[in-house]
């Protein structure tokens, strides 16, 4: 859900992730990052424990469209979202569900 | 949660479109929305054992990699049968995770209210 989301800038307090997945160099990955992303995202969470946070950093744009999405079906909450300097996009999951 | 039906009708003749059924169903099913992959005419070839396992394209995940990952996120993978009769395609051919289905049943899915999208 957008509503869940907020931008972080640099001197804002970053959530503390307890796991970070990493999904960089996606223009040499097998398959674009929309395909693999929020799959790895949901085996990622499984490791968590709900209230855990999970910090996602991916260099992909259209994640911008596919985690919201993807936290909007399963629950899971977009607790913030952040751009670095560098373009990688990063996301901080809170897990809510049990899956 | 929704249910989703994903269509796909080819085997090793094309393996973009074999490939992207399995990668949409898995995000679909890895977004805990109940998915089932449809696999008709050569597509049903897929389902059984060992003939997926050397289906690549180009800049796509191996589909045998995709496929696991989907059976993983609970997505089901429903043969045709009258698709799999005349090609000697039993139950005991497929892979784990995989059933042979009638139309009827199909038809139910999709009356229950299942959308489906084929590739």
């Amino acid at each position: 859900m957008m509503g869940n989301r907020q931008s972080v800038s640099g001197d804002v307090a970053r959530p503390i992730p307890a796991a970070i997945l990493e999904l960089l160099d996606s223009s040499d990955r097998t398959g674009s990052a929309c395909a693999v992303l929020t799959p790895a995202i949901r085996a990622k969470l499984m490791e968590l424990e709900p209230g855990q946070i999970l910090l996602v950093r991916v260099d992909d744009p259209s994640a911008r469209l596919d985690v919201p999405a993807w936290c909007s079906l399963t629950g899971n909450v977009l607790q913030a979202q952040a751009e670095e300097d560098n373009g990688i996009l990063d996301f901080f999951i809170r897990k809510e569900s049990k899956r | 949660m929704a249910e989703i039906l994903v269509s796909c009708s080819y085997g090793k003749e094309d393996p973009e479109r074999a490939i992207l059924s399995f990668i949409f169903a898995n995000v679909a099913a890895a977004a805990d929305q109940k998915t089932a992959v449809l696999l008709t005419i050569e597509g049903v070839r897929l389902a059984t054992k060992g003939y997926a396992d050397d289906i690549q394209k180009e800049g796509f995940q191996p589909l045998k990699e995709v496929m696991q990952s989907y059976i993983a996120n609970g997505g089901q993978i429903w043969a045709c049968g009258t698709c799999a009769k005349p090609r000697g395609i039993t139950e005991t051919d497929l892979i784990e995770g995989a059933n042979i289905v009638t139309a009827a049943y199909v038809v139910q899915y999709i009356a229950s209210g299942a959308t489906s999208i084929g590739f």
